[in-house]
């Protein structure tokens, strides 16, 4: 229900933003007008930033006056899980940036393990809608002022029988957020900081709240990246992580990235992420690689 | 959980202070551009970039290109610091009627940083004239 209400509040913004006059004749609504690299990439979550974190970028290249759009596939490799996301964004007029994200979490041979069987999979349903609220992120070169947009994802993950037995609360739960994005351009970096509402277990694969805690819990996101040249940037993320379940621990979440921007249509993402302690099992890092298409 | 917000913040203090701190004396970027020779390279290597771009180059079907390049060279050079007086239009004037739109204000800034890396001008101090030409997006085009 509230997640409805949010997505036709988003669409509609979308749509008022649609509606304001063109400024010539020569519109191209699906023209890639932003910078290379300015949209960002897509998240795990599916939606606009870097591997981890979220940041305030409406994701694809339309600029106020045009739609962009990006599919994306990422690999995660974990010593003890792989992790495939797949999904799809749209960004309104670089106001609201509409995402869908379906996650596979395949727990391999350690299924059995947790009791669970060989090659047991958790999946996951993620759908996002982000508006900027103000600021812009390559013209604010002359103010302090960042780039600002607000945030929610509504998730679902299958087997929820298995959720509640681990101590999940929910299986399915909304995240909100606030994020903020700097870029200093005259010092080739980008930072960005979000503040997340939760309570979900490892992005809610584990499902929602728990015996430690069931409540929101704020949580933080913290990303650089280095500009060091149009088509490449190097960066780090850190992402602090609630400890809702009793029967594991969860760590918080760093990686260091690099993206590659082929052109405007594609682009190319690989990180070392350190996840912390899933499920139990302690030391979770491995390679991140991620493949976006878009416009 | 607080500690990461302190150190973040403490982080965003750090990389902001540059930003604050930035002096019109520093000459850093005027002498990676070459100074004024290389400044009117970046000009005239920029625009030849957008004459031979399909996306913007109606726009100048009707200018005065050596002019163009001129008083480019003289804008950059002040932006960059450096000891030259520009004489032309503000901005906005300079833009009035042509209804651009983020887009084309946009397709312009990517063929300058392609002109400005055949110049083999390091993308770090690109990066220094980009900043200071972003801004004028709100006098440029048409909101």
């Amino acid at each position: 229900m509230r997640i409805s209400v949010t997505l036709a509040a988003a669409f509609l913004l979308g749509l008022a933003c649609a509606s304001r006059p063109a400024a010539a004749q020569t519109v191209n609504l699906f023209e890639s007008g932003k910078l290379l690299a300015t949209g960002g990439v897509t998240n795990l979550e599916g939606a606009g930033g870097g591997g981890i974190s979220t940041w305030a970028v409406i994701s694809g290249y339309g600029t106020k006056d045009a739609i962009g759009g990006n599919v994306h596939y990422t690999y995660t490799s974990l010593p003890q899980f792989q992790v495939h996301s797949t999904g799809a964004s749209v960004g309104l007029y670089n106001r609201v940036e509409l995402s869908y994200a379906h996650t596979f979490f395949d727990t391999g041979s350690t299924g059995p393990k947790l009791g669970l069987p060989q090659g047991f999979t958790f999946e996951q349903d993620v759908i996002g809608a982000k508006v900027r609220l103000f600021g812009d992120i390559v013209y604010d070169q002359d103010t302090l002022l960042p780039q600002v947009s607000v945030g929610m994802q509504y998730k679902t993950t299958n087997h929820p029988d298995i959720l509640k037995a681990v101590g999940a609360r929910a299986h399915d739960g909304e995240d909100y957020y606030i994020a903020a994005s700097k870029l200093f351009l005259d010092q080739s970096l980008l930072l960005n900081a979000t503040l997340r509402l939760t309570k979900a277990n490892q992005l809610g694969i584990l499902g929602f709240g728990g015996p430690r805690h069931n409540g929101y819990q704020p949580e933080f996101e913290g990303s650089v990246a280095y500009l060091v040249t149009r088509q490449l940037a190097f960066g780090g993320e850190y992402r602090t992580m609630p400890s809702n379940l009793g029967f594991t621990k969860a760590d918080d979440w760093k990686t260091i990235y690099a993206a590659y921007f082929l052109s405007h249509n594609a682009s190319i993402t690989l990180a070392y992420a350190s996840l912390g302690t899933i499920a139990t099992f302690k030391n979770q890092q491995g390679l991140y690689a991620s493949l976006q298409v878009g416009f | 959980m607080l500690k990461t917000l302190l150190r973040a913040t403490a982080v965003l203090a750090l990389a902001t202070a540059p930003a604050l701190a930035a002096d019109n004396t520093d000459l850093s970027a005027y002498n990676a551009f070459g100074g004024k020779e290389g400044i009117a390279r970046v000009a005239s290597t920029g625009i030849d970039q957008v004459l031979a771009d399909p996306r913007i180059n109606d726009y100048f079907k009707t200018a005065n290109i050596p002019h163009l390049k001129a008083m480019l060279a003289d804008q950059f050079c002040v932006l960059l610091n450096g000891p030259c007086e520009y004489k032309g239009l503000d901005m906005k004037s300079a833009h009035n009627g042509m209804n651009l739109r983020d887009a084309q204000f946009n397709a312009l800034a990517e063929d300058f940083q392609i002109a400005m890396t055949k110049l083999d001008i390091p993308f770090y101090y690109q990066n220094k004239l980009v900043a200071k030409l972003a801004p004028m997006e709100r006098q440029i085009t048409t909101p």
